[in-house]
C-alpha cells in the first residue's frame, strides 16, 4: 500500500502521460451503388474525411487506472494507437512519460504493454512458450526476471496445462489469457488494453479483472482501458472519460455520472402465504404466484416507504432492490449524449 | 551480439517453425524431383538434337537439380506479413522495440535459407543416385564446392533483401500480390528458373549476370557445377555484398515510408 500512497502524491503534480488538443483524420474511400457507380469510381475517386479525433485533451497520472468508453467508432482505439506509437496524429501534442509516442517509436514501446483483444501476437503454430521466449528476446528481458515473471503470471492466469501447446489448439479463452501475459512479460509501466475481455467467459474475465488489479497493486502499473464491458470498468478504474464521435464528453468518477440514469428501482418480495400488496405511487405492480414486483421511482416514493409497505403486507420470505443494469444506464448515457 | 539478440533469435523461432513443417518439405520434394525429370528429360532431348552447347549435358542437369533442391531460395515467400496486414495483427508487430525491417528480414532468411535446406538435404541424394548424364554430379572440385556454398549463402541474403522490398509495397498497396508476380517474374527470368542462363547468347548472359537475380541462386550453382572457376570468387561476392546493401537501402527506406503513413483499421 505504501507504494500505491507515494504514487498518488506524485500524481498531484506530475502528468505521466499528456495529451493536449488531439486531432486525427482519416479519409475514407466512398463510391454510389452499382456499375454505374464502380465506372465513376474508377475515373473519379471519391474520399469524405472522418474525425476520427478532435480536441481531445487530458492527462493520467502515475498509477490510475483510467477507462476509456464510448460507442463503437467513438475514436477510442485511435486514441490507443497513437498513444503507443503506432498512428500519427494530425494534430495536437502528445508525451508519455516525456517521450513523443510517434517520433521515439523504439524507446517508447519498450516501456509500455498492448493488448488488442481482436488482434493475435502470439505465433499461430508454435507452442506458446516458444513465442514467449521470443519476446523475452526482442524486449530484453534478462532470463532470471523472465522466469520470476512468467512464473508469476503462470500461477496468476493459469497458464501451465496451455504453454506448450500451440497457439493453435488453445480456445479462445486460453488464448487471450496468453496474449495477455505475452503483453506483460517485459513488466512494462503503462499498460493499454483494448478489449482485453472480449469474448471471455465468467471466470476468465475474472481472472484476468483480478490479475490487472493485482498488476497495479504489486507494481503501480498506470492502465488504460478500452472495453464495452461495464464490469471491468466498475470493478478496475477510479475514473473514465467518455468519447463520442471523436470528442471528449466527459472526465471524471463512473457513480456520479451514472447517477442520474439510475432513477427507477425494481422491488422483488416473495411471501410465504397469499398476500395484498399496494404500493401508492408505484409506476407498476405485478404479481406472479406468491411473487410482487414493484418498479418505482426513489424521488416519487421513499425506498424505506416501500420496503415498510411490503413488510407490513405478509410474511416476507425473500426481497431484494434492485437499480437500473449497468449496461441500460449506459445506453440511456449514449443516448443522451447523441451519439 | 547482445544487440542482435532479437533478430538472432527471430531467426532462430522462424527455423523452427520451418522444421515443424514436415509434410509441406515432403511434398515440395516431391513436386521439385517431378519438374527435375521433366526438365532433365527436355534437356537430353534438347541435346541429341545437336547443335553447340556451352556445357555438357550432365553439368547441365546437375544444374537443374540444384535449382529444384534449392528452388525456396528463390521462389514462394512466407506470407506472414501479408497475412498480418490483411488480419490487422501488423499492430503488435508495430510496437515491438525492433527494427522491423530488420525483425522482417530474418524471417525472410529462415525461410529461404532453411525451408531451402531441408528440401535440398532429402532431395539431392535421390538425384545422385541417377544414372551418369541424367543425374547430379559431384562437384567439380572442393574449392567449387565451397564457393557454391558460400555464395549460395550470400544469395540468400540478396533475396530476402527482395523480398523486404516487395514487403515494403505490401504495406504501402495493402496487397502483396502485384510484387509479388513482378518479382516473380523476374526470377523466373533472370536467376535461371525458366532456362538455365547458360543457354542464353553470351552479350546477354553478361547483362542478366550482373543483376541481383542472378546472383542468387544460378551463379552459385555454376560454381558447383565447374562453368565457373572459384577464382572468380571474390567478383561474385562483391557483386553479391553490392546489391546486398543497394537493396537493404532502398528495402529499408521504403519502410520506413510505409509506417510513417501506415493507418491500422478498426477496433
Amino acid at each position: 500500500m505504501g507504494k500505491l500512497a507515494a504514487l498518488d502524491k506524485e500524481a498531484a503534480y506530475m502528468a505521466y502521460i499528456h495529451v493536449d488538443q488531439l486531432d486525427k483524420t482519416y479519409r475514407i474511400s466512398q463510391r454510389s451503388k452499382g456499375a454505374l457507380g464502380a465506372i465513376k469510381g474508377f475515373f473519379r475517386p471519391n474520399y469524405t474525411q472522418v474525425e476520427a479525433l478532435s480536441q481531445v485533451s487530458f492527462d493520467i497520472a502515475p498509477g490510475e487506472v483510467v477507462g476509456y468508453i464510448g460507442p463503437n467508432g467513438a475514436g477510442k482505439s485511435t486514441t490507443v494507437k497513437i498513444l503507443s506509437g503506432i498512428l500519427v496524429p494530425d494534430g495536437g501534442t502528445v508525451t508519455v512519460d516525456g517521450r513523443i509516442p510517434w517520433k521515439q517509436r523504439r524507446t517508447h514501446v519498450s516501456h509500455i504493454g498492448v493488448v488488442f483483444g481482436q488482434r493475435t501476437q502470439l505465433w499461430w503454430d508454435v507452442p506458446v512458450i516458444d513465442s514467449y521466449e521470443l519476446l523475452r528476446d526482442i524486449y530484453r528481458v534478462p532470463q532470471a526476471e523472465f522466469r520470476r515473471r512468467l512464473e508469476e503470471m503462470t500461477e496468476a492466469l493459469d497458464l501451465a496445462a496451455v504453454l506448450h501447446t500451440p497457439l493453435r489448439q488453445l480456445s479462445l479463452g486460453q488464448r487471450m489469457r496468453c496474449e495477455l501475459a505475452a503483453s506483460l512479460l517485459h513488466s512494462p509501466r503503462l499498460l493499454f488494453l483494448d478489449e482485453p475481455t472480449i469474448g471471455l467467459d465468467a471466470v476468465s474475465k475474472l481472472a484476468v479483472r483480478d490479475f490487472l488489479a493485482g498488476e497495479r497493486e504489486r507494481h503501480g502499473t498506470t492502465i488504460m482501458l478500452t472495453t464495452h464491458d461495464m464490469e471491468d470498468i466498475t470493478s478496475l478504474c477510479s475514473r473514465v472519460m467518455v468519447l463520442g464521435h471523436g470528442k471528449k464528453l466527459y472526465d471524471g468518477a463512473l457513480d456520479p455520472l451514472l447517477a442520474r440514469y439510475n432513477t427507477q428501482r425494481t422491488l422483488t418480495v416473495e411471501y410465504e402465504q397469499e398476500t395484498q400488496l399496494d404500493v401508492p405511487g408505484a409506476e407498476r405492480c405485478q404479481k406472479e404466484g406468491l411473487t410482487y414486483r414493484v418498479v418505482f421511482r426513489p424521488d416519487q416514493v421513499d425506498t424505506a416507504r416501500v420496503l415498510e409497505l411490503a413488510q407490513r403486507a405478509g410474511h416476507v420470505h425473500d426481497l431484494s432492490v434492485q437499480g437500473i443494469p449497468l449496461d441500460e444506464m449506459v445506453a440511456a448515457l449514449y443516448k443522451e449524449m447523441a451519439l | 551480439m547482445k544487440k542482435l539478440k532479437p533478430y538472432l533469435s527471430t531467426l532462430r523461432l522462424r527455423a523452427m517453425l520451418e522444421l515443424q513443417y514436415r509434410g509441406a518439405a515432403l511434398g515440395g520434394m516431391m513436386t521439385q524431383l517431378f519438374f527435375g525429370f521433366i526438365l532433365v528429360f527436355l534437356y537430353q532431348a534438347l541435346y541429341a538434337s545437336g547443335g553447340q552447347q556451352s556445357s555438357t549435358l550432365y553439368q547441365t542437369a546437375s544444374y537443374v537439380w540444384l535449382q529444384q533442391a534449392f528452388f525456396r531460395v528463390i521462389i514462394g515467400s512466407d506470407g506472414a506479413l501479408n497475412g498480418e496486414v490483411m488480419s490487422g495483427n501488423v499492430v503488435y508487430s508495430l510496437c515491438r522495440p525492433v527494427d522491423l525491417y530488420g525483425y522482417w528480414y530474418m524471417r525472410a532468411v529462415a525461410y529461404r535459407s532453411v525451408g531451402s535446406l531441408m528440401r535440398a538435404l532429402l532431395m539431392l541424394p535421390v538425384a545422385m543416385l541417377l544414372p551418369q548424364p541424367l543425374g547430379l554430379m559431384l562437384p567439380g572440385s572442393a574449392a567449387g564446392f565451397a564457393a557454391f556454398m558460400l555464395s549460395l549463402a550470400m544469395g540468400v541474403l540478396v533475396m530476402a533483401a527482395l523480398e523486404n522490398i516487395m514487403s515494403a509495397c505490401t504495406l504501402i498497396t495493402l496487397d502483396y500480390r502485384g510484387a509479388a508476380n513482378m518479382l516473380g517474374m523476374f526470377n523466373a527470368f533472370a536467376a535461371g528458373n525458366l532456362l538455365p542462363l547458360t543457354l542464353f547468347p553470351d552479350h546477354w548472359q553478361r547483362f542478366i549476370l550482373s543483376t541481383p537475380f542472378a546472383q542468387t541462386l544460378d551463379v552459385p550453382i555454376r560454381y558447383y557445377t565447374g562453368q565457373l572457376s572459384p577464382e572468380g570468387l571474390g567478383g561474385t561476392l562483391a557483386l553479391q555484398v553490392f546489391w546486398m546493401a543497394a537493396l537493404i537501402l532502398i528495402g529499408w527506406l521504403l519502410w520506413r515510408r510505409a509506417l510513417n503513413r501506415m493507418v491500422i483499421q478498426g477496433g
